[in-house]
């Protein structure tokens, strides 16, 4: 059964979205990725079982390893023990963001709301009245509220409310539709930005605690400097292979030696301070009509191989992978 | 065998003695001229406010590759808040989110330090719309997406799209003037540009790519699909040398410094091809 329902599926998959790629975008009255959008969410999900995956097949291989006390039981203590504190950190202060921001839920259904009001079309004076005493009522509601999100101090909040409603009223006497409308959006706008401020006054407050500073030590602190470590040991590496192994033992690496020189000479300050001011105009020479030609006949070749490949795995050409071979 | 580690270890300590005078010393050299930056800024410059739409700044780098992607993404994120132009930062890199929350914070803190008395804010100049997993189809539904607000729905701190004052008139890729796109990775810059557009609408594009994948990148140039690129980080620190004609108060950031060191570690490696091939030589002679 897998083996027809799998090919069936990859070429369905492969063929929609080859055919909405092609299509124009409607086909007399019929639009053939109306759902695409839906689609692609579902495909971002399933891709996401990836990281469920991924983290079974650690599990397994090197707690295997661990249990086993077996050769490598070391890195693997420490790949799964990093592993889980990181877990551990980042979904604590995912959760402490999610409370910081439900805090704020009723103002931001006070926003969402008023916002999408605002723009509907033809909106009338009733309409545009109702919509400023339902905003008025709320701010007064927010206002008096005992509870107090995330990020502000009990006077400010309340006197910045204050100060919406009272913009607000000024406004609802004019007669111009237009200007009361202008108002009540810009009310609204400065609400979402108070709200976005103190959340963000709220995440500069987390800062001193200790969940906080485990999350920057682990990214910013372990993270990206191991990673940017891997990468830096390259020069080192490129140095000595230019010593050791770049050896000129024909013309067309005499060309290509020659060639390198000039575009690197081109682009480093001192090409054009010590040597000549012209090289930054032959190395751009060298590479818009000798680099990029060859170049694009590079990709050409390689965009027809990819495409083979992709007419292969689309018709299910390649080896099956539930083959029992 | 003894003499191939010592070998190495005299190479890996010129390696640091080159990196010093920048890294150290604070040494400065002027940027050589590059044409592709010089498209780009002046590209750049020429973007206005009033034009009511935004630029999208995909930053799809991690850390590997930070040293010559995160200069270049600075420098545009820096343009675009001095001219006011709102920008939305994403990425179809994973590695990359820490870098679109940090950056436009820490350039927007450099500027209110450098003009006191103005403010750029979150949600008003920037909205950061955070990983979209997927790449490919995450690039094509956006682009396809009619309504970023039920697309896109929150942004990366968990706000509802619609409610960021920004994002009031950002419905769809039609809003988008410019995409700028900065990669260290092979092959996507070419899924952004493939996929960023539909067929009534392309927005202008400008790159930002490493020293290894310029090759491309001018492949794209030359056709005319992108107004401008950053060749690496010698393309940064031009740009970022125009930046400093334009505004003489800008203090001297990374791009000089990391262009400095790479130059000096650039013509040692040149040095040492020199040697080695000499050594060579003699060893030929001397054998005949």
């Amino acid at each position: 059964m897998m083996r027809i329902l799998v090919p069936f599926l990859t070429f369905i998959g492969g063929l929609y979205f080859f055919l909405e790629f092609m299509l124009p975008e409607e086909i007399g009255g019929f639009t053939f990725g109306y759902y695409h959008q839906e689609l692609s969410i579902s495909l971002a999900l399933i891709s996401s079982m990836a990281v469920g995956l991924g983290v079974i097949n650690l599990s397994y291989v090197h707690g295997r390893i661990l249990i086993r006390r077996a050769k490598g039981s070391l890195v693997s203590f420490f790949l799964l023990g990093s592993f889980l504190v990181t877990f551990v950190v980042l979904s604590f202060q995912w959760y402490y963001n999610e409370v910081r921001q439900g805090s704020w839920n009723s103002t931001l259904a006070l926003i969402n709301y008023t916002k999408g009001e605002a723009l509907k079309p033809d909106l009338g004076d009733p309409e545009v009245r109702q919509l400023e005493t339902k905003l008025e009522k709320n701010l007064e509601l927010l206002q008096v509220s005992k509870e107090l999100p995330s990020g502000v101090d009990d006077s400010e909040y309340r006197s910045h409310i204050g100060e919406l409603r009272s913009r607000l009223s000024a406004n609802r006497l004019d007669a111009d539709l237009k200007i009361r409308l202008e108002n009540l959006n810009e009310v609204v706008n400065e609400l979402a930005v108070f709200r976005l401020l103190s959340l963000t006054q709220a995440k500069k407050d987390a800062e001193s605690t200790l969940l906080s500073f485990m999350e920057r030590l682990i990214v910013h602190g372990l993270f990206f400097p191991l990673g940017l470590s891997m990468f830096s040991l390259l020069a080192f590496y490129i140095a000595y292979a230019a010593y050791r192994s770049f050896r000129v033992r024909s013309l067309e690496a005499a060309i290509m030696m020659i060639a390198a020189l000039v575009v690197m000479l081109g682009q480093v300050p001192q090409g054009v301070l010590y040597i000549s001011s012209d090289l930054p105009m032959l190395r751009l020479w060298l590479m818009e009509y000798l680099s990029t030609p060859a170049f694009r006949a590079i990709y050409f070749s390689s965009a027809i191989a990819g495409l083979s490949l992709a007419v292969r795995m689309w018709l299910s050409l390649d080896k099956n992978p539930f083959s029992s071979k | 065998m003894k003499s191939k580690s010592g070998e190495r270890r005299i190479v890996f300590l010129l390696v640091v003695l080159c990196l010093l005078p920048p890294v150290v010393m604070g040494v400065r050299l002027q940027p050589a001229p590059m044409k592709t930056a010089e498209s780009t800024f002046s590209y750049m410059n020429g973007l206005k406010r009033e034009d009511e739409k935004v630029v999208f700044v995909a930053v799809d780098f991690g850390p590997g590759t930070a040293a010559e992607n995160k200069p270049q993404t600075k420098l545009v994120i820096e343009h675009l808040m001095r001219k006011r132009i709102p920008f939305l930062v994403g990425t179809i890199y994973v590695l990359a989110s820490p870098f679109l929350q940090e950056l436009p914070r820490e350039v927007a803190a450099q500027l209110e330090e450098e003009m006191p008395g103005e403010k750029w804010e979150y949600g008003r100049d920037w909205v950061n719309v955070g990983f979209m997993p997927n790449g490919l189809i995450s690039v094509q539904s956006l682009a396809k997406s009619k309504d970023w607000w039920d697309y896109l729905k929150f942004d990366a701190d968990g706000n509802s799209v619609s409610e960021l004052p920004l994002m009031s008139s950002v419905k769809s890729i039609k809003d988008v003037s410019t995409l700028v796109q900065i990669t260290g990775l092979q092959g996507v810059f070419s899924v952004w540009l493939q996929f960023f557009q539909t067929t009534s609408y392309t927005p202008a594009m400008v790159h930002g790519c490493t020293s290894i994948t310029i090759p491309e990148a001018y492949i794209y140039f030359s056709s005319g699909q992108i107004r401008g690129f950053f060749e690496g980080i010698a393309g940064a620190a031009w740009y970022e040398h125009k930046l400093k004609e334009l505004y003489p108060k800008r203090v001297i950031d990374s791009a000089q410094a990391v262009n400095t060191g790479t130059s000096f570690a650039q013509l040692l490696v040149f040095a040492l091809v020199f040697v080695g091939n000499s050594m060579l030589l003699v060893r030929w002679v001397r054998s005949r």
